[in-house]
């Protein structure tokens, strides 16, 4: 898998290329700013790009700005927006053109390299990996009077699926079969009145708006 | 002979019933006009005190202007002119019942402690010069003895004609005294009777004209010596400036920290996460555990890397010796850490200071020592902190190559820092040298 890294601090930039290179990536191109990210993907082609948010000359938005440039210019280029702090209107703008391959999650994800490297696959593979924070900060924004219908356990598969968890990876991190994470899904579905979807990137979406309606 | 200069004046001064005359009605008229009285007697002696003092010292100061005494008597005449201004002032309350309040421009910097530094006396008579309400207080004192005259005899004439008037049929009953005063003689009671209701009938003029006189006289005071709208709102425009300036200070202050954070620590405690979760990796898989090792010991170097900026970030903050020790020892130890410049530092005694003050004293000294260390190239640099009154003075000179700009990035964000606290900064930075930065920090009780 071919990846462009796009960091602008080297402390982190390096620690990004050698993890993901440690776990079976090609890291085609490391680089500091949003033009250089541009040039890059043109040039390389890269199956999935990690992206930094704030990146030189300002230090605000520029990777967010970057990623959308590239998606853009390359439809459907798989991009992973990392950050220190994540806000749900960069995920919101990232999910807006409805193609599958994007995900934001927070730096310190990074530090359950399994699961990191599982989300960059996912993102590479045209799914979703929405950080577990945007997801609270939706919940918390959505209210508790429209969730009250779930169960708590129909509340962790909702907020897993809004992260983009495939019902595999559902049941792996729940510790439930697969069978079981299906019914979770098709009961929240029936009582949020979403249309039934096997895509999991549709299913995203669908969560998500719910979650913002 | 300054404080007093410095009051916190209304905005607004309305005619107000004062605490001294709430009565209303006939009563409450004639203990008004016994205050005007009061007041115009006291014009005279007080016109006439501050007219001789005026001309006798300004003419003092004027003719022995070459030879250089003339400069300390202009002074002293100034100061003395504020004085009496200040009795004038208070004199008003003799009729409104509250002292006319005063405004004068800058507060006056310089304490004589430092004669040597010409600048410093400079800039201090350039502040009492220009104070224009130095010159409005010496109008008053020359036009007080014009008003004063005209109000003294304005009451003491009115108020003799009425009385003598008045008295008449008294002294009439007084056996063996003769009324003949040449133009007028009195031979029967009905005369003196007359003469009685002459009295009464001026009474209503007396009281109007003395009224009236001192209606005036408080008027000129007013205007010459109270501040007026147009300097209130210099002052507020003054006052909403720097304060502009320090919201701005603190944002730029918070907009650094959070940038350092961001950079700094936030950033290595992600290397280290990244490194343990790659450590972690590989000591789960039971492979290759000295590569698992040096990872580890790579995030504990990037911990204490983190620590040491967390370390140096809450310094930037408030500087934890500030807060233990107060500000004596947390300056005397800047002092200590001046790069390759010997520096003096005294504190004199200062009392206890509000955290706000302390910290913009100690950055003070703080980036006055860094600009030392950096640009100088001095041999001795000296810091003193010293408390007069609620003013706390903080100066930094040094014997270097001068030539400061005083709109450089660190000395524009300590004025931002000062003026916030409603102080000053000056520096003084010759090309050439010495270099001598002086920080005012009002620590009002």
């Amino acid at each position: 898998m071919r990846v462009v890294i796009t960091e602008d601090l080297a402390l982190l930039r390096d620690g990004l290329t050698r993890m993901l290179q440690d776990n079976g990536m090609e890291v085609v191109a490391a680089v500091e700013d949003g033009e250089a990210l541009l040039e890059a993907v043109e040039r390389e082609r890269p199956d999935v790009c990690v992206v930094d948010v704030r990146l030189p000359p300002d230090f605000r938005d520029e990777g967010i700005r970057a990623a959308l440039e590239a998606r853009r210019r390359i439809p459907g280029l798989p991009v992973l927006v990392l950050s220190q702090y994540v806000e749900r209107i960069f995920a919101k703008e990232l999910l807006a053109d409805g193609t599958g391959g994007v995900g934001y999650l927070l730096k310190d994800r990074v530090a359950d390299v399994g699961e990191f490297v599982e989300a960059v696959r996912r993102v590479a593979d045209g799914g979703t990996a929405m950080d577990p924070e945007v997801v609270a900060q939706l919940v918390a924004g959505r209210g508790p009077a429209r969730l009250e219908e779930l169960t708590p356990r129909e509340r962790d598969v909702l907020a897993l699926m809004a992260e983009g968890r495939s019902n595999g990876g559902i049941a792996r991190e729940l510790v439930v079969t697969e069978g079981a994470v299906e019914k979770h899904v098709s009961s929240i579905f029936g009582k949020l009145g979403l249309p039934p979807s096997g895509d999991d990137h549709r299913r995203v979406l669908a969560v998500i708006a719910w979650l913002e309606e | 002979m300054t404080t007093q200069a410095v009051q916190q004046p209304t905005l607004e001064h309305p005619e107000r019933p004062s605490a001294s005359a709430p009565r209303r009605g006939l009563g409450a008229f004639l203990a008004l006009v016994a205050r005007d009285t009061l007041y115009l007697l006291l014009a005279l002696p007080m016109g006439t005190l501050f007219f001789s003092f005026i001309v006798a010292g300004w003419s003092t100061a004027i003719g022995s202007f070459i030879t250089f005494i003339g400069v300390p008597v202009a002074v002293l005449t100034i100061w003395g002119t504020r004085g009496l201004a200040w009795v004038e002032r208070s004199r008003a309350a003799i009729v409104t019942g509250e002292r006319i309040p005063g405004l004068y421009r800058r507060r006056l910097p310089f304490r004589g402690e430092d004669w040597a530094s010409l600048n410093e006396i400079w800039s201090w008579l350039k502040a009492l010069v220009l104070d224009g309400q130095t010159w409005r207080d010496t109008a008053y004192g020359l036009v007080l003895l014009f008003t004063g005259t005209i109000g003294f005899t304005v009451a003491v004439t009115m108020w003799s004609l009425t009385l003598s008037l008045l008295s008449v049929p008294a002294w009439w009953w007084i056996p063996g005294v003769d009324l003949d005063a040449g133009f007028i003689s009195l031979d029967t009671w009905l005369e003196a009777l007359v003469v009685f209701g002459f009295g009464v009938a001026t009474i209503p003029l007396t009281l109007a004209l003395v009224r009236g006189s001192s209606a005036i006289s408080i008027s000129i005071a007013r205007g010459l010596l109270g501040c007026d709208k147009r300097r209130l709102e210099e002052r507020v425009e003054q006052l909403a400036e720097t304060r502009a300036g320090a919201v701005d200070a603190a944002q730029a202050e918070l907009e650094r920290i959070e940038r350092d954070l961001h950079d700094g620590a936030q950033a290595r405690l992600v290397a280290v996460a990244l490194d343990l979760g790659m450590a972690e990796q590989r000591l789960a898989a039971g492979a290759d555990p000295e590569r698992a090792a040096e990872l580890v010991r790579e995030a504990r170097e990037e911990t204490q890397r983190a620590l040491a900026e967390l370390r140096d970030l809450a310094r930037g903050i408030r500087p934890a010796l500030l807060s233990e020790r107060g500000l004596g020892a947390a300056v005397t130890s800047l002092g200590a850490r001046v790069g390759g410049v010997p520096t003096s530092v005294e504190v004199g005694e200062l009392g206890a200071l509000p955290s706000a003050v302390e910290t913009a004293a100690y950055f003070v000294v703080a980036e006055a020592l860094t600009n030392v260390a950096k640009h100088a190239r001095a041999g001795a640099a000296s810091v003193r902190l010293s408390r007069s009154g609620d003013v706390l003075r903080v100066d930094v000179r040094d014997d270097g190559v001068g030539g400061a700009n005083p709109d450089g990035g660190g000395l524009r964000g300590l004025r931002g820092r000062v003026e916030a606290l409603d102080g000053t900064l000056t520096l003084s930075s010759p090309p050439g040298g010495p270099t001598h930065l002086c920080a005012e920090l009002p620590c009002g009780s």
